[in-house]
């Protein structure tokens, strides 16, 4: 009765732990790494370092300053410091971006593992929805949800969780496949344990790398279509710092201020190519097709 | 005969999708927002309501509100734009042809670049051309667009003009006062190739001029992904024993790799097309924004700010219906070229 207490899911973190190790030995992931847990720790503890009042003082007889020693980045038509502005940005941004990752992993997971493994109506009908879903843009049907929701960062958020599922659940989909038919879950089943414990506790983490792979590389397109949103004008309000609602700010002033659009793009831009650098690479490393 | 029934396979999977799209635009244009304001005009009065909803069959049971409003679809009725005081439909049609300028602009580019150097990084597979190729193709898709499109402006625009270098348009299709001078005849409704064909180069210029930053910014996102795509498949190629053959029969490198691996390194990346259609019409609701750019993706966005719903679910339909056309177009292209499709 082994299988019933032990689960495959310790199996995950042998298998997480060696990927990790190859992670190091290659320089490019290993700097896509360390940027991406810089991203992280700033997000974190952005508010400790940059006092979270930078973003609602404005001070209109510093409006519009170039960068500078005291103003690293300039300031903005608030006289807000954009350095300071920017700090804080990313943990709305980051926590968007891993919100609707972690989610629709959650759902896409669950809903691709049952798919699989149970088969018959309830598979077909979830895999032609998920063609309907494919047939679309994301960004574009990510955008028709956030009107029809209507504004606000949790709408955003909601809208793009909905058009991210698909993706995961096709991927789990196929995998289970091919794992339902393997010896030891004939024998689970013989054991009589029932077919819900076995998809929690050895479908699904015997299943679950190429999703982990993509979804790492989804975080860096996510945070394109929540700042892109967001700069289109479906986020927050004028005085959240957020990083596309910046760059919307920033479109009034392009000529004369031009640092208002840099500096907040960049920043989507090293977050993004971060986790894309690192995704690229797990890949690479989890894949051994691709190993050349 | 095989390869007909492929495609007839393919023509259900076209409709069955069609079909899910129009489910989705119901459920968030039918439940989420009030159904009447998809159809009422401006002229609508008080009276005219119980019409209109008699004539939609919006009190009616889900089925039936579906059936109805799928057949208003097919009839052409997508609904009223109240911001632009028209049809839906017709609205769309006529930014149509900027959009699809923009799309072909940045497709054309992104080939003639992506697929050269996406050999080349095959070739020097692991040397630092690969590795350049790796970054502008990670770059590339971790560029937020619409920052790409602002910056252009500032430098091309702004800078290049305050350095008395010859600048770049930074936004619209063409110049209001040339166009006022030399009238572009409309046969298309694509700009370059209307002025080309009626011989009206001044306005094809300008129309280009006007082109090059935002397909620029478009395209780079899908550079990327042409140039890995074109990598991987030649690699896959160089690998069979074919290319053993090839060079066994004392076949000089450059004949070997332009006719024997080329060649079949080509079919997959046509597959490609449906993507690269894909990504060039998701970036259009951002790039038409940046660049003032007149076509369907800015129309959506404008739609947005006006609460215009109607015409946020037109052009999600569009793209469906242009993306589901295309793919089909890739899908039978590819059992032409495959053969091994037909088994």
């Amino acid at each position: 009765m082994m299988a019933t207490r032990r689960s495959s899911w310790s199996a995950v973190v042998v298998e997480l732990k060696f990927a990790g190790h190859l992670l190091i030995q290659n320089k490019v992931v290993l700097a896509g790494t360390i940027m991406a847990i810089g991203v992280l720790v700033i997000a974190i503890i952005g508010p400790v370092i940059v006092s979270p009042s930078a973003a609602t003082n404005i001070d209109t007889s510093q409006r519009l300053n170039p960068p500078s020693f005291q103003y690293w980045l300039g300031t903005d038509d608030y006289g807000r410091d954009l350095f300071k502005v920017i700090i804080l940005s990313i943990r709305l941004d980051v926590s968007a971006m891993l919100e609707i990752v972690s989610a629709g992993l959650f759902i896409g997971v669950l809903l691709g593992a049952f798919s699989g493994f149970i088969g018959g109506k309830l598979d077909e009908i979830l895999m032609r929805i998920t063609d309907i879903f494919f047939s679309i843009p994301s960004l574009i049907l990510a955008l028709a949800i956030a009107a029809a929701l209507g504004r606000g960062i949790n709408n955003l958020v909601l809208a793009i969780i909905v058009v991210q599922w698909p993706g995961y659940t096709r991927i789990l989909r196929g995998q289970v496949l091919a794992e339902k038919e393997r010896l030891y879950v004939d024998a689970l089943r013989a054991l009589g344990i029932r077919r819900f414990r076995i998809i929690i506790r050895h479908i699904i983490p015997n299943t679950i790398y190429p999703v982990l792979v993509q979804a790492t590389l989804d975080l860096g397109q996510v945070i394109l279509t929540f700042a892109g949103l967001s700069f289109l004008g479906f986020g927050v309000s004028a005085l959240v710092p957020e990083l596309g609602r910046l760059i919307t700010a920033g479109e009034t002033y392009i000529f004369q201020a031009p640092w208002l659009i840099a500096f907040p793009g960049l920043t989507i831009l090293i977050i993004s190519l971060a986790f894309n650098l690192m995704g690229d690479g797990i890949r690479d490393i989890l894949d051994p097709r691709l190993r050349r | 005969m095989k390869v007909w029934e492929y495609i007839v396979r393919r023509l259900f999977f076209l409709i069955f999708v069609l079909l899910g799209v129009t489910l989705i635009t119901f459920v968030l244009s039918q439940v989420l927002l009030d159904p009447l304001s998809l159809y009422m005009t401006e002229k609508t009065r008080e009276a005219d309501i119980p019409i209109l909803i008699a004539h939609y069959h919006l009190n009616d049971p889900w089925p039936i509100r579906y059936g109805a409003y799928l057949w208003a679809l097919l009839n052409g009725d997508w609904g009223y734009s109240r911001s632009l005081s028209q049809p839906v439909l017709s609205a769309l049609a006529a930014r149509f042809p900027a959009t699809a300028e923009l799309a072909i602009a940045a497709a054309l580019w992104i080939v003639a670049v992506g697929i050269p150097l996406g050999i080349i990084s095959a070739l020097k597979n692991n040397k630092l051309p690969d590795h350049v190729s790796r970054l502008i193709a990670l770059t590339g898709v971790s560029t937020p667009v619409f920052w790409l499109g602002l910056l252009l402006q500032v430098v091309f625009f702004y800078y290049f003009r305050m350095w008395g270098l010859p600048s770049l348009p930074s936004s619209g299709r063409f110049d209001a006062t040339l166009a006022l001078q030399h009238p572009v005849k409309q046969i298309t409704g694509l700009l370059v190739f209307d002025s080309l064909v009626t011989g009206n180069f001044i306005m094809t210029e300008d129309a280009l001029a006007h082109l090059i930053l935002p397909s620029f910014a478009l395209g780079f996102v899908d550079l990327g992904v042409i140039m890995r795509i074109m990598r991987s498949s030649m690699l896959e190629v160089l690998r069979q024993d074919y290319m053993i053959m090839a060079r066994s029969k004392g076949l000089s490198e450059r004949v070997v790799i332009l006719r024997h691996a080329l060649k079949n390194a080509l079919i997959p990346t046509v597959t490609i097309g449906g993507l690269v259609a894909a990504t060039l019409l998701a970036g259009a609701p951002l790039t038409e924004t940046v660049f003032a750019w007149p076509g369907m993706g800015r129309l959506a966005v404008d739609a947005i700010g006006t609460n215009d719903a109607p015409l946020i679910m037109g052009f999600v339909l569009i793209v469906a219906l242009i993306l589901v056309l295309i793919n089909l177009t890739v899908d039978i292209l590819y059992a032409f070229l495959d053969p091994r499709i037909k088994l």
